[in-house]
């Protein structure tokens, strides 16, 4: 690793000091060695290994087998399982590899805190958990009496996931004593996709299952990394079994990826956001020279042409039309594309022949190219090419859009009271409704569940996550939203550390970490598999799991009884099992699970997307209005807003974009990445993360030479929204007039305002993307100078 | 790198004073034993070799504070057959047994010159073994044969130097110190372009020593050529016009050995070993 | 000597996610900037303009190394007391930790970066490929690591005739004649030796 870091002696003390009453110390001295805890405390013991796995939010969840000796985890092992012809292993990635140093990170939240400065400051005092508690359900009554339900906000997070997560307590306590909250839909990550998807095949769940990939012979991944996302576990091996089976596996994205370098025969460089012009000429040349499968979408599909359109609807709208130029003069050719996305137009042509002429051919999207300004539309072309080509509902194939498989493991949750949660918000837009909830309506806002909101967002309860000030858009702006204590009265985190989002509460409590409790961890979808995460050592310093502190708080409000049924949250984990056991028969049962630390569901072999559709479309329709695949949407239609949701898939240039005026005074395109050294902002802080790969900006050569910027060197990138200082890797792995900056990094401002950190949101939008009010944090403009 | 060897440059830089001061000692005792006896000769030099004993006995134990765990050391005498630094060691050992030897020898008064030509081989073993410990790595910048010559050059330039300041009235002490002195820095200070020539046409960890030589250590670089130049041109003033003056002789041996001392600063800071990538 | 034992990596596959290193690091307790196991990046080539648009010819790749136990491991030559050994039944390189003395001089002499100084012990530190696992019939960390499943090991001649196309030399690494090393790749198509593709 050619990255230098160091840890300073200083906090190395610290750090043992703080471990000095948590842990019998030996060995090597006090702290033992490096970043990792004490770990040589009696070597000669032999550890306990306990099945447990790793919950970050990447999409996978792995398997854990946690070392421990006299209370202390001295080492992180994986699946110890050698792989085989019916399962494989679930082994980690070098963030779950490194979660000792989070355990026993120095700064480790270790007791509740009142905020004392003003909001955002940073000025905290130690409080008990009876003070915290009391004041928590005084809160809750208080604003509850004063704004009602729907002010308070249990807020986006996804520090902890699985149902000994915070989210689905609180959730349930609220439903108890306020009889509703607001909720949200939609997520950070899938915003655009989740919602987009649907409206071509009424449901999320397009992907085949990943083991069908070997079956593919063409796989194009459009902006999809998962090498660093990791995006289900063994998701990079499948692909690694696609191409040895004989893929040809093409990458679109902007950065050659770690992705790209491992798999990819071809890279195409494409400019952020401009997916769906690409895809348009890719129709375009199709439909030319005649290469599209006709047949396939005459039978299944709406709107492609005019003669396939829902009754009633004006002539001129179908997507040939579009496509090829008759209802606004400009066909869609290669050519165009090629000014657009900054692809060749003739390699615009080859890989239309190649998508519909290599078969099963899978296009698959990751969710770079949604989380932008007009990333439903990406989305949609992506699902409407798939249909050209035949490629939906078969094996090798693809539907694309989301992606998620058919089925997967099912557990119950922690069960909330009935009708509550119907009132949502897009996860995006919560800083809008702190400022002018009352205003919001369900036609302009997208409000679900009420035709407006009755009041602004009052009370916020962030449960181990992050997006209060370092995930959401726009810090500049939100902290300012934040600061203003007369707009949202109070907001409760419970983290494991003082992060940006932490520091921006009134109330601090010191939460657990993923060892410190028991938890069911599913993955995203991708998977036949999932894991019980047995607590490994009990809870640290005062920390508490958020089940046991909000029991507290329901006591005060007179709802313990109601709120725990006398449960431990073993007891509910137990009680999660039940709806596994119902889904499954062939689970074992709780303790048979719980002991194995793993449950694989039994199937017959992958399931693909819509095979039954397809089979059998008469008796099997697709769930959208029509039962078809709609690539023209009434729905859409029907919001009369053509230019920026249209009713079929079209390239709708993006604000912020490579189109946009603005980039006149900002000539590059930023986009974010995944980065393999965090999960989100999880593991900014972690020193063994740090060494793994340092905060950098990638720009390529011709862009940094024309500012003067060589490899390493610090630089500001700067719009109207804000500035943030980070080096540069000057690389040709990425394209010309395009940078990227990895999110997830955590805020620090200098004193100036300036980030010195690398957080990329400084310089994202609040701004929602054209269709869903969704996350657009990858389309920005910006421009950079050496600092 | 080199923050982390400040006490290996200080223990080269006594080491090989202290040899080079004993080889004078020694010259000098061969020129004096040819007019005199071999106990006068010895008379005449026993301040600059108790020195030489000193400065030895100090890098042995400057030596220590490189080892992150120098309770073992005395293990390091385990691998003569293979290791240059074992075989450094016991240069340094056997430098500082026949020097005892010899004192205690030539104090008795049973004097004569082989324990201390002994001795001075010893020296210039030791030296040459340091050398071969960086000849031996992975490292571009050490493993030129200049290693060799500029270990030697400091030899002969602190020897010929400190012998000078110690003694200046002595009879050979000034042929002996002219000689040394100017022989050490035409070989250091000429073989210089070879050696960045060398640099440049190498490994890129040769030529990433370069980029650090002309870049962020160009000043010392600089430093070195000035005052390295400065003491050859004065030592053979004071050599031939004669100069027994303390000032001057004093002043001389100071910019030598910052000329020196900066040189081998130089050359830990350039040290980029060969790597992956 | 009984049979040399060496590692194979499938460079192709290799997507530097550095989960061999930190599970490896994990498992022997090092501190931040000591890295028994590492890994590379390898990049370069540029973009051509053609017309409005830029056409890359663009390549990347990793190379990961831990110890490559030579067959003349200059790092055991040199070392001054022993302490740096290879084991004569395997052929395993490691550093006896109740003999080394920190002198570092074996970091001085390995082109793989191999010994690495740990302040904190000071000691060397390097891969002995986990011969504590190794004698519980375990695998060493870094191949059960793996995502990829692109690292194995075992005596050196079974992993070349399993892997018949695998070299020594891929391009990035030092040459090989320097201590004969004992890690088998099967290069990334970019890292070809002697010409990158």
């Amino acid at each position: 690793m050619s990255e230098k870091w160091s840890i300073s002696r200083r906090s190395l003390l610290k750090w043992s000091g703080a471990l000095a009453g948590a842990a019998a110390v030996g060995g090597l001295g006090a702290g033992g060695v490096g970043p990792f805890a004490p770990t040589e405390a009696n070597a000669d013991s032999e550890p306990k290994v306990i099945p447990t796995g790793c919950s970050n939010n990447c999409g996978g969840r792995c398997v854990i087998r946690a070392h421990v000796k006299e209370g202390v985890i001295t080492r992180i092992e994986s699946d110890p399982d050698p792989d085989s012809a019916e399962q494989m292993a679930l082994r980690g990635c070098l963030r779950g590899r490194s979660y000792r140093s989070i355990v026993y990170h120095p700064d480790r939240l270790k007791y509740p805190m009142k905020r004392v400065g003003k909001r955002g400051e940073g000025k905290f005092e130690r409080i008990s958990w009876d003070e915290a508690t009391t004041m928590i359900a005084n809160e809750l009554k208080r604003i509850n009496e004063k704004h009602g339900a729907l002010s308070i906000y249990p807020h986006y997070a996804s520090g902890i996931s699985g149902p000994a997560a915070g989210t689905g307590f609180i959730k349930r306590l609220l439903g108890l004593y306020a009889g509703d909250y607001l909720n949200y839909y939609g997520t950070y990550s899938s915003g655009q996709t989740r919602y987009a998807t649907p409206y071509t095949y009424g449901t999320s769940n397009s992907g085949n299952h990943r083991a069908d990939w070997v079956n593919s012979k063409l796989i194009i991944l459009d902006g999809f990394n998962p090498a660093e996302t990791v995006f289900g576990t063994n998701t990079m091996y499948y692909l690694r079994k696609a191409k040895e089976a004989g893929a040809k596996i093409i990458v679109i994205d902007p950065r050659y990826t770690d992705t790209a370098l491992a798999l990819a025969d071809e890279w195409i460089p494409i400019r952020p956001g401009t997916d769906s012009a690409l895809i348009d000429a890719m129709a375009y040349t199709m439909i030319k020279e005649n290469l599209h499968d006709q047949a396939f979408l005459d039978k299944y599909c709406l709107g492609f042409d005019e003669e396939h359109m829902p009754a009633g609807t004006p002539a001129g709208n179908s997507y040939k039309t579009y496509v090829m130029g008759q209802a606004d003069g400009q066909p869609k050719t290669p050519e165009w594309a090629q000014k657009i996305t900054g692809i060749p137009a003739n390699r615009i042509k080859a890989l239309a022949r190649e998508y519909a002429m290599v078969k099963p051919g899978a296009l698959i999207q990751g969710f770079g190219p949604q989380r932008h300004a007009n990333g439903e539309q990406s989305v949609r072309s992506a699902t409407l090419l798939a249909c050209m080509t035949g490629n939906v509902g078969r094996s090798g194939g693809h539907a694309s859009g989301a992606g998620y498989p058919p089925s997967t493991v099912t557990f119950g949750g922690i069960p909330v009271k009935a009708g509550t949660g119907k009132v949502q918000i897009s996860c995006f837009i919560w800083t809008d409704a702190i400022v002018r909830g009352a205003e919001m309506t369900a036609e302009k806002d997208l409000i679900v569940g009420a035709a407006k909101l009755p009041s602004n967002i009052k009370l916020i309860f962030n449960l181990a996550g992050n997006t209060l000030v370092n995930q959401h858009s726009d810090i500049n702006k939100t902290a300012q939203i934040l600061a203003d204590e007369s707009l949202c009265e109070f907001i409760v985190t419970s983290d494991i550390f003082m992060s940006p989002s932490a520091k921006f509460s009134d109330l601090v409590l010191p939460g657990t970490t993923t060892y410190e409790r028991d938890n069911i961890l599913t993955p995203w979808g991708h998977g036949e598999y999932a894991i019980y995460s047995n607590k490994v050592i009990e809870p640290m310093y005062e920390c508490r799991e958020e089940y046991d502190w909000l029991s507290d708080v329901a006591e005060k409000l007179g709802l313990k009884k109601e709120f725990t049924e006398g449960k431990s949250l073993e007891d509910w984990m137990k009680f999660c099992c039940e709806g596994a056991a119902k889904a499954h028969p062939e689970f074992p049962g709780f303790e048979a699970f719980k002991k194995a630390g793993v449950f694989r569901r039994k199937v017959a072999a992958p399931e693909i997307a819509f095979a039954k559709q397809i089979a059998d479309p008469e008796k099997n329709k697709f769930a959208t209005p029509s039962g078809k695949i709609e690539l023209f949407s009434k729905a859409l239609f029907d919001r009369k807003n053509p230019q920026f949701v249209p009713a079929v898939p079209k390239y709708v240039p993006a604000f912020d974009g490579p189109s946009d005026p603005l980039v006149e005074k900002y000539p590059l395109q930023m986009t974010g990445w995944h980065y393999k050294r965090r999960s989100h902002s999880t593991h900014d802080n972690n020193p063994v993360m740090t060494e793994a790969g340092r905060q950098e900006m990638w720009i390529n050569p011709i862009d940094a030479d024309a500012r003067g910027i060589a490899d390493g060197d610090q630089v500001k990138i700067f719009n109207d929204r804000g500035a943030t200082l980070i080096p540069a890797k000057v690389t040709t792995r990425i394209m010309p007039g395009v940078i990227a900056v990895p999110q997830g990094a955590w805020y620090a401002p200098g004193k100036d305002g300036v980030d010195t950190h690398g957080a990329i949101n400084i310089l994202t939008t609040q701004r929602g993307s054209y269709m869903s009010n969704s996350n657009p944090q990858h389309t920005n403009l910006v421009e950079v100078v050496k600092a | 790198m080199l923050h982390a060897e400040w006490p290996l440059a200080l223990f080269t830089l006594l080491g090989q004073a202290a040899a080079g001061i004993y080889l004078a000692v020694v010259l000098v005792r061969e020129i004096l034993a040819r007019r005199s006896d071999a106990g006068q000769a010895i008379k005449a030099t026993v301040l600059p070799s108790l020195v030489a004993g000193g400065l030895m006995i100090a890098a042995a134990i400057v030596s220590f504070l490189h080892l992150g765990s120098p309770l073992g050391a005395y293990r390091v005498l385990l691998q003569v057959g293979s290791s240059w630094l074992s075989r450094e060691i016991a240069a340094t050992m056997l430098f500082g047994l026949l020097w005892l030897g010899s004192v205690v020898v030539e104090r008795r008064g049973g004097a004569g010159l082989l324990l201390g030509r002994l001795t001075a081989l010893a020296g210039v073993v030791l030296v040459l073994c340091m050398s071969m410990i960086y000849q031996s790595s992975v490292i571009p910048a050490w493993t030129s044969a200049y290693t060799m010559v500029s270990f030697v050059a400091t030899t002969l330039v602190l020897g010929g130097l400190g012998m000078l300041a110690l003694r200046p009235g002595v009879e050979g002490v000034l042929p002996v110190a002219g000689w040394m002195t100017l022989a050490g820095l035409v070989l250091q200070l000429g073989g210089l372009p070879l050696y960045l020539g060398q640099l440049a046409q190498g490994s890129a960890a040769g030529r990433a020593s370069l980029t650090l030589l002309m870049g962020a250590w160009q000043p010392q670089m600089w430093s070195f050529l000035v005052l390295g130049s400065l003491t050859a041109v004065a030592a053979a003033v004071v050599w031939q016009r004669r100069v027994q003056s303390l000032r001057v002789v004093y002043a001389l041996l100071l910019v030598g050995l910052v000329g020196e001392a900066m040189a081998r600063v130089i050359f830990y800071a350039i040290g980029v070993p060969v790597a992956v990538g | 000597m009984g049979q040399q034992l060496g590692f194979y990596l499938n460079q192709q596959f290799c997507m530097g996610c550095k989960t061999c290193a930190v599970a490896c690091k994990d498992k022997n307790d090092m501190e931040i900037g000591v890295n028994l196991r590492r890994l590379t990046e390898v990049s370069g080539g540029g973009f051509a303009k053609v017309g409005d648009t830029y056409v890359p010819e663009v390549f990347a790749y990793w190379i990961g190394v831990s110890c490559n136990h030579c067959d003349h491991p200059k790092c055991v030559e040199n070392c001054p007391t022993g302490a740096m050994h290879k084991n004569p039944e395997d052929g395993v390189v490691s550093v006896d930790q109740t003999k080394c003395i920190g002198c570092r001089y074996c970091t001085w002499s390995c082109p793989y970066g191999a010994p690495q100084y740990s302040e904190q012990r000071g000691k060397t530190q390097k891969c002995d490929m986990c011969a504590d696992y190794r004698a519980q019939g375990k695998d060493p960390a870094c191949v059960t690591s793996c995502p990829m499943r692109a690292i194995e090991w075992g005596p050196i001649d079974e992993l070349k005739k399993k892997h018949p196309d695998a070299v020594v030399a891929v391009h990035g690494l030092p040459d090989p004649l320097m201590t004969s090393p004992n890690t088998i790749y099967t290069s990334h198509k970019s890292a070809v030796s002697g010409g990158r593709k």
